[in-house]
């Protein structure tokens, strides 16, 4: 006993999980603090929860090219976590900002809302540093529990009760999935370290071909290209997305999806680096399958905030891309475009935030007639974002195009790329139809009710600055995603 | 060569001028006069680069930053006599292109802004030295075309700027992925991934040759645009605003075959020696064909788009003859061009003003309604026909001869192009200043603003059809130095000069 003490004090490392730590505890202290306050008043919780993630960041830095781990080596927070790690606080600040006057304008100022987000964060750090396939389930867990009482967390719309159910359904269904997979690459392995599992499978090659261990692969893929959005496992994300609150969707759009992405490449590259013909096929069709469908049917939506929803399955395909060319421009090419995608998706969602009217009335294409004369700030703002979806120069989503088709051509995958830059083209047709709308129509009305607050401007300007930076001098931070992966 | 970064300030002061236009766009005057003042400014700067003399390689300035190090992208501008000569002309019809839109009633400050922006993105593209950063203000230059069309254009205004976007956005795609391939082709080479135009020139492209050359040139020949990829060209053109015409036909057009003489030519020099044949074809059928559709246009603002079709025509058929004369011709075709087919799209837009349509039928007789427009109109109308003595001519006439000197069949077809040319400007003319007047309230003629508006067109048209030599003296070296690094183009047609 007491040697079994001593062994797991010495795996103790707390620097490993500091982030996720800081971040559980602020949470805690927030949902102590709401009880004391009077109800309706969360300004004071999202301020903390501000707080929460800028001590966060400054701690999760530490890990950068200090690389810490521990707990038997279920946890590292190594470059590539704390990269991730950055993408999600930041998906988690800008969510936050433009919540609080949101949630007071559609009536629903619940304390509990920041909390929730912050653990969702803290699950997604574990994601992004779990070594252990055990420890990454945890994270996914912890992520999602959030997220499901998130989604449906305006209980009196019939809407937003739906798609909670909805993700809370589907959700734990793929989770099934992603758990049995765990459980057959144990049987094959003996291990759920991922590192163990990629030393087994190269010392015992026999077992690469293998039924259960391609058969684990598949299963614990679907579980986490479920949480990606890529098809053919999007059928929740258009529902989940509209249903839920605009702030929650644009958490949705780009904390979890970073968070499924740095585990997928951290399990697929580490630990089934011998399966990686096998996983490359079934991702390259999965890929082509994503952009296409994502964004051909995002040409019919008139909901902006669905056909966001298809946006994001389109740019998951995207981002598969740089799996797929699993050489180091493209792999890093991922984390780099996780980062602009977080920018330029939060950015838009802010904008629709600011522009939805209360009850979510005006979120049709109709409803943005004539706005960016009216709103030349947010109209200038939302162009800027939506041409960075497009991929336009010089913005965020250029670059991160560019480097993950970059990836493909240099891995040899011509055809994909090329699949890709034509899906790039398709996807123009209905980024561009909300300019046309913003600012080719007459308006309407002349949208007087639109209330800049505070919050959400700053996660705007936040936004446009770093579509632009990383659109311009985009080299900081490319430098810093190829030191970031394995 | 001085140590003050002209090239910087030339892609700086639009910024800062569009910067300024939305920070007091609710002065619509203070913005006007910005944008005339940042104007001026450029052509002035131009000017002064327009008396320098260039280095022994041809460069009158370069400037070179580090951009993005990590991929081996630099922030290099290089200016030379063809990039020189375009950005004369920018700079210059910017300044008329701010002139004839000087009563912008809606949205002024957005539309002065765009404008600008306009002017960055094609001056960047003339002066980047660098692949990733051309392939960024190709795109850049793109959006505010988009918006000019789209929120000032009459008619189907929405459909035209949309099939504007969606066209030369689609072409130039293929164009990134071939300039991502040439990239990691020459990196895998020599070990130095670089977008550097001079380094990628060396590069052993083998099989993949010809892909890359269809890939860049898919994304110039839809901007030139070439028949069949011409269809967004008469639809953006009919619904432009005047600016927006003038600036399309005058610059926009002109970066196609710029990159085709920048890019295509130098860095695929066997493959660009293959098509030569594919590309005279295309330029003589676009010749033939627009000034077919010209003729029986019955809008003249359409008729005067396919006009442009045509003439570009011409100038890709001097590009397809590649020697001395039909390059050079060609390249001072492209300013001609821009001079009075820019002239003529402002004049029908003065027109559609006054008279409320251009729709030739129920026009007629302005010659006796408001002499000085008629003069103006004729005296352009004909510098576009090829009258000796104007603009048009002296480009014709070298791209003619170059062309006969190395297929004499070509020219003799192209000869007969310029007649049709004569046909269809001719019975412009006769409808619109002569014919019968129809009844309705008197048409004013020009006023001040739009005479000075006009007048410096008027002057250099005379001096390019009277006296070349000014603009030409600056071609010859890059013109032999772009036949030099492509010796395969000379070979193509027997290695005749």
């Amino acid at each position: 006993m007491e040697n079994l003490v001593q062994l797991a004090m010495q795996n103790v490392n707390f620097a490993a999980i500091m982030p996720s730590l800081v971040l559980c505890c602020f949470g805690m202290a927030i949902l102590l603090i709401n009880v004391f306050m009077p109800r309706g008043k969360t300004t004071s919780a999202s301020l903390i929860s501000i707080i929460a993630l800028l001590v966060t960041a400054v701690v999760s830095l530490q890990g950068w090219n200090n690389p810490q781990f521990g707990f038997a080596g279920h946890v590292a927070l190594d470059n590539f976590a704390t990269f991730f790690n950055m993408t999600f606080l930041l998906a988690a600040g800008l969510t936050i900002l433009m919540s609080d006057d949101y949630l007071r304008r559609e009536g629903y100022p619940i304390g509990e809302y920041y909390p929730l987000i912050l653990f969702s964060t803290a699950g997604a750090m574990w994601m992004a540093s779990g070594t252990d396939l055990m420890t990454i389930f945890l994270g996914l867990e912890v992520l999602s529990i959030s997220l499901y009482i998130l989604a449906g967390m305006f209980r009196h719309q019939l809407q937003s009760n739906e798609a909670g159910l909805k993700y809370f359904l589907l959700g734990a269904f793929s989770t099934g999935f992603l758990l049995y997979g765990i459980a057959l690459l144990y049987g094959v392995a003996g291990t759920t370290n991922v590192a163990d599992i990629g030393l087994y499978l190269s010392a015992h090659p026999a077992m690469i071909g293998n039924p259960m261990t391609v058969a684990g692969m598949l299963l614990m893929s679907i579980g986490f290209l479920f949480k990606i959005a890529a098809a053919p496992f999007h059928m929740w994300t258009p529902d989940v997305y509209q249903g839920a609150p605009t702030p929650v969707t644009a958490f949705m759009s780009a904390g979890p999806k970073a968070a499924a992405f740095a585990a997928l490449m951290r399990i697929f590259i580490l630990g089934l680096a011998g399966l990686q013909s096998e996983w490359t096929s079934l991702l390259w069709g999965l890929a082509i399958l994503t952009m296409i469908i994502g964004n051909v049917t995002a040409i019919y939506q008139t909901n902006l905030k669905r056909m966001l929803a298809y946006s994001s399955i389109a740019h998951a395909g995207y981002a598969l891309v740089g799996l797929v060319a699993a050489n180091a421009v493209g792999v890093s090419g991922i984390l780099f475009y996780m980062l602009a995608y977080t920018f330029m998706n939060l950015g838009a969602f802010a904008v629709l935030v600011l522009a939805g009217k209360k009850g979510e009335e005006n979120l049709t294409l109709e409803g943005f007639s004539g706005f960016g004369f009216k709103r030349p700030f947010l109209g200038v703002a939302m162009t800027i974002f939506l041409l960075s979806l497009m991929g336009i120069p010089p913005t965020a989503g250029f670059a991160g195009k560019f480097y993950i088709f970059a990836g493909a051509i240099k891995s040899g995958y011509i055809w994909l790329a090329i699949i890709g830059v034509l899906n790039s083209a398709v996807s123009l047709y209905y980024y561009l139809r909300v300019i046309v709308y913003m600012y080719f129509k007459d308006p309407q009305e002349d949208y007087s009710w639109v209330s800049m607050h505070t919050g959400a401007v700053v996660s705007i300007v936040i936004a446009i600055v770093g579509v632009l930076y990383l659109g311009i001098i985009p080299g900081k931070i490319m430098e810093m995603a190829k030191l970031a992966i394995f | 060569m001085t140590s003050f970064p002209v090239l910087t300030s030339l892609l700086l002061l639009p910024l800062a001028g569009t910067g300024l236009c939305l920070l007091f766009r609710r002065k619509p005057d203070l913005c006007r006069a910005l944008t005339l003042a940042t104007t001026l400014v450029m052509l002035a700067l131009c000017a002064w680069v327009f008396c320098q003399q260039p280095d022994a390689a041809g460069w009158y300035l370069r400037e070179d930053y580090p951009w993005i190090e990590r991929l081996g992208a630099r922030f290099t501008l290089a200016m030379d006599g063809l990039s020189l000569l375009m950005v004369v002309l920018t700079a210059f019809l910017q300044v008329i292109a701010v002139l004839i839109s000087w009563h912008q009633k809606k949205h002024p400050a957005f539309f002065y802004a765009l404008l600008l922006l306009m002017e960055a993105g094609i001056l960047g593209v003339f002066l980047a030295s660098d692949l990733l950063l051309f392939y960024l203000f190709w795109e850049v230059m793109l959006i505010p075309m988009f918006f000019l069309i789209g929120i000032w254009g009459h008619g189907r205004r929405v459909y035209a700027a949309v099939k504007f976007f969606l066209f030369t956005l689609a072409g130039s795609l293929l164009m990134l992925l071939a300039i991502i391939g040439l990239y990691l082709l020459h990196g895998k080479q020599t070990g130095d991934y670089s977008f550097a135009l001079e380094a990628l020139k060396h590069t052993d492209c083998g099989a993949w040759e010809p892909w890359l050359y269809a890939g860049f040139m898919l994304g110039f020949l839809v901007k030139v645009p070439v028949v069949p990829l011409h269809t967004w060209l008469p639809d953006a053109h009919t619904v432009a605003p005047a600016a927006g015409s003038l600036d399309l036909a005058g610059l926009l057009l002109k970066t196609g075959v710029f990159g085709i003489l920048r890019f295509a030519f130098p860095l695929f020099p066997q493959s660009a020696a293959a098509s030569l044949p594919l590309l005279a074809f295309l330029a003589l059928v676009g010749l033939f064909y627009a000034a077919w559709c010209a003729y029986i246009q019955g809008d003249v603002k359409r008729l005067i788009a396919y006009s442009s079709v045509s003439h570009l025509g011409v100038i890709m058929l001097g590009l397809a003859a590649a020697n001395v004369l039909a390059l050079e011709g060609a390249i001072l075709l492209m300013l001609c061009h821009g001079l009075t087919t820019g002239a003529l799209f402002a004049l029908v837009s003065m027109l559609r003003r006054r008279t409320g349509t251009r729709e030739l039928a129920k026009l007629g007789g302005m010659w006796q309604e408001a002499p000085i427009f008629s003069c103006f109109f004729l005296f352009f109308a004909l510098a576009s026909l090829g009258l000796p003595g104007l603009a048009n001519f002296s480009g014709e006439i070298l791209v003619f001869a170059g062309t006969f000197q190395v297929r004499p069949l070509w020219g003799a077809l192209a000869v007969v192009g310029v007649v049709f040319a004569a046909a269809y400007i001719l019975r412009m003319v006769q409808e619109l200043l002569w014919g019968e007047r129809p009844a309705g309230r008197p048409w004013p003629d020009l006023t001040t603003l739009e005479v000075v508006a006009l007048a410096p067109l008027v002057f250099f048209t005379l001096w390019l059809g009277l006296y070349p030599e000014t603009f030409l003296a600056h071609l010859h070296l890059p013109v032999k130095i772009l036949l030099e690094q492509a010796a395969p183009l000379v070979a193509a047609h027997g290695g005749l000069p």
